[in-house]
């Protein structure tokens, strides 16, 4: 999986960092009926973007 | 590191008043058995633990009356009963509690459930639903807590989409979907703040504009392929069914063909039978000349030497005649007159004695006839029977099994064997049409994808002119590979999963089905529905499967999912081996100790007699009976000897 995501983040041209963070904040709101996870997701990609 | 059961504590709960089993987890063994009777409680234990984790969804309001303790209920009608579960993961202890008050009103009665309190390594943690769901998915249930005596439900095990959500889950496959339904949102967000922004610049409008015009055709095609996939997932079930029973009737056809083939081998052997029994008849008839053999032979041999006599004597009176016609003797002397009397009277003699001579012809003939049947060869009687007897007996076989045939294709004609196969064919023509369906539709979405990404590099272009609109330009393509990089790591996932499972699972079966020769592997569709591959190539469906088999590919199945899966939980199993022949009771019995889980077993002695025990010794870590003490209506649980 680990390598999977590097490749992809590669392929993608986007962070590893975001793609693996994003990874984990799905994994933590899994069981939520009620995730509004995409308004987190904006707010690290504003981070990531305002980082490059 | 699996969720392992470290305690469980029963108070008022059916047959238990209070009880409570604590299990060693820091032994070798992997298998722990609860040994208890019919009747003695081994069910209740299994539902407890359920109950706990999932409350009214595995036991409803008004079934929950009926699990309060008897004897503690006459004592107190107001009584409380309560399940405590205790998990360790990690270094991490989970504790889960449910608890439930019976109440009565008047003449009536009814259950008040407290929501189950959770606490994580001592502290109690809001939402507990949430958090049992996050270490033991509900849905998952089926696949942990697997109860022997329902061993047909579990032929449908994969049939569901709700089990289908739980292999996915147990997979980690949802929080990837999740991710990229998420990364499309947070794209759509940016890409309307970009829109706004873009306001102001005709150009950037304008192209804006566009991409959300392609973005739509696009989101209508997805929909329209998803609807497509779920109704060639559903041809595909129609198709799979159609075939099978066009195999079944396949499988008649050369039934009847082999109905025709024995009809016309009864005829010949009815003919050989006839034959046989004729050919019996006539030795049997011709039986006493074999007794009276030697007597004939006797009688031949007398009737020759009479012959002899007879002869010579013949030949006397030629010559007698002779010596009288010619007046002399042979000596060369003339025959005087004494000679000559002498000579008529033996002549005369003889004329008397003519019808002797006819007797003797007579007697000739006998004698002929007799040294024809002298020569009679006694036939092998036991050899003639036998091969009667042969033909008999296969000819009460030929009836037999065009009985047997008849009877297995009763109600099928060449006709209904016709019907299906051009319904096959039907249906295989809907199947392709529907492939090309999403064929098509997936044509049209690249190109659109391809038509968006012109779009977006001439956006980008004008974006970068202004500063807002290139930044968030950057945070739409971050987006944007977000998203493509979630939806490829979902199929890359599903797909190395399958191919875990479906190796594990295949592995597995094989170690532990009766028929490791017929069954080669396990295939495992897309939709988890699962196919068993025999030496002849055939994918067969579960359905097709004996009860038992079923339940042993379930077992697989679970085994594989559990090697698969990051998030396996302890496998709890009621009635374990209860319905199973002993060669596949032999096989799970032996796999247990290689199950990659905690395995707690609710068996009876029966299940696991002395000898299997014995086997296990070395992976069981400990061993629990229930004890029914039937004076006072209760049942205990104690620990004992290995």
């Amino acid at each position: 999986m680990e390598q999977k995501i590097q490749e992809l983040a590669e392929k993608y041209q986007i962070p590893e960092g975001l793609l693996k963070k994003a990874i984990a904040e799905e994994k933590k709101k899994i069981v939520l009926q009620n995730r509004k996870l995409a308004p987190k997701l904006v707010k690290m990609i504003e981070k990531y973007s305002a980082d490059t | 590191m699996k969720l392992r059961l470290k305690e469980i504590h029963l108070q008022n709960w059916k047959c238990y008043q209070n009880e409570k089993i604590k299990f060693a987890l820091n032994t070798e063994g992997n298998i722990w058995i609860v040994f208890g009777k019919n009747g003695g409680g081994k069910t209740s234990f299994l539902e407890a633990i359920t109950w706990c984790l999932y409350g009214s969804s595995v036991i409803s309001r008004k079934n929950l009356l009926q699990y309060f303790n008897r004897t503690a209920r006459k004592q107190n009608p107001e009584l409380e009963l309560s399940v405590f579960l205790k998990f360790i993961k990690n270094n991490d202890c989970y504790s889960i509690t449910r608890t439930a008050k019976r109440v009565v009103r008047g003449s009536s009665e009814s259950v008040e459930i407290q929501e189950a309190s959770f606490y994580k390594n001592g502290q109690r943690k809001q939402n507990s639903r949430e958090k049992i769901e996050s270490i033991l998915p509900r849905f998952c249930k089926e696949f942990f807590f697997f109860n022997g005596a329902k061993i047909e439900h579990y032929a449908q095990i994969t049939h569901t989409e709700e089990t289908r959500e739980a292999i996915e889950r147990i997979l980690g496959i949802p929080e990837l979907i999740n991710l990229r339904d998420d990364a499309e949102r947070a794209l759509k967000l940016i890409e309307e703040r970009l829109h706004q922004a873009s306001l102001a610049n005709k150009d950037l409008k304008k192209i804006t504009d566009e991409i959300k015009e392609v973005q739509q055709k696009i989101e209508l095609k997805r929909e329209q392929i998803e609807k497509a996939k779920q109704e060639l997932y559903k041809q595909s079930e129609i198709l799979s069914s159609v075939k099978q029973e066009g195999n079944q009737i396949e499988e008649l056809q050369g039934k009847f063909k082999e109905i025709e083939r024995l009809k016309l081998e009864q005829i010949n052997s009815e003919s050989a039978l006839k034959k046989a029994e004729q050919e019996v008849k006539k030795y049997l008839e011709q039986a006493p000349i074999t007794l009276m053999l030697d007597y004939v032979r006797e009688m031949v041999d007398d009737l020759q030497v009479k012959n002899i006599i007879a002869t010579r004597k013949t030949v006397s009176i030629k010559l007698l005649q002779q010596l009288l016609e010619n007046d002399t003797c042979v000596c060369g002397r003339c025959i005087d007159k004494d000679a000559r009397q002498y000579i008529i009277e033996q002549l005369e003699e003889s004329n008397i004695s003519q019808n002797r001579t006819k007797q003797e012809i007579d007697r000739d003939n006998l004698r002929s006839n007799l040294t024809r049947l002298s020569k009679y060869e006694t036939p092998d009687y036991d050899e003639i029977l036998d091969e009667q007897d042969c033909i008999s007996e296969k000819l009460d076989e030929i009836e037999r099994a065009i009985t047997r045939l008849k009877k297995e294709t009763k109600g099928i004609s060449q006709q209904k064997a016709k019907e299906i196969w051009r319904k096959v064919g039907q249906e295989e023509n809907k199947y392709k049409q529907k492939q090309q369906d999403i064929e098509r539709l997936q044509n049209d979405i690249d190109r659109l994808k391809h038509q968006e990404n012109d779009l977006r590099r001439n956006r980008e272009k004008l974006a970068v002119n202004d500063e807002e609109t290139a930044m968030l330009n950057k945070q739409v393509k971050l987006a944007e590979g977000l998203y493509k990089a979630a939806d490829e790591l979902i199929d890359w996932h599903i797909e190395q999963c399958q191919r875990t499972i479906e190796e594990h699972t295949s592995k597995i079966h094989h170690q532990i089905t009766n028929k490791p020769e017929e069954y080669k592997r396990i295939k495992i569709n897309d939709n988890y529905t699962l196919r068993v591959k025999n030496s002849v190539g055939d994918l067969l469906i579960p359905t097709t499967l004996s009860t038992g088999e079923k339940e042993i590919l379930a077992f697989a199945f679970i085994a594989g999912l559990n090697l698969a899966s990051e998030t396996a939980a302890p496998l709890v199993m009621d009635t374990p081996v209860g319905n199973l022949d002993t060669i596949h009771q032999k096989n799970i019995i032996n796999y247990l100790p290689e199950f990659p889980s905690q395995v707690i077993l609710l068996a009876t002695d029966r299940e696991l007699p002395k000898d299997i025990l014995d086997k296990l010794k070395p992976d069981i870590a400990q061993i629990h009976k229930i004890q029914r003490e039937e004076e006072k209506d209760r049942s205990i649980i104690m620990e004992i000897e290995k």
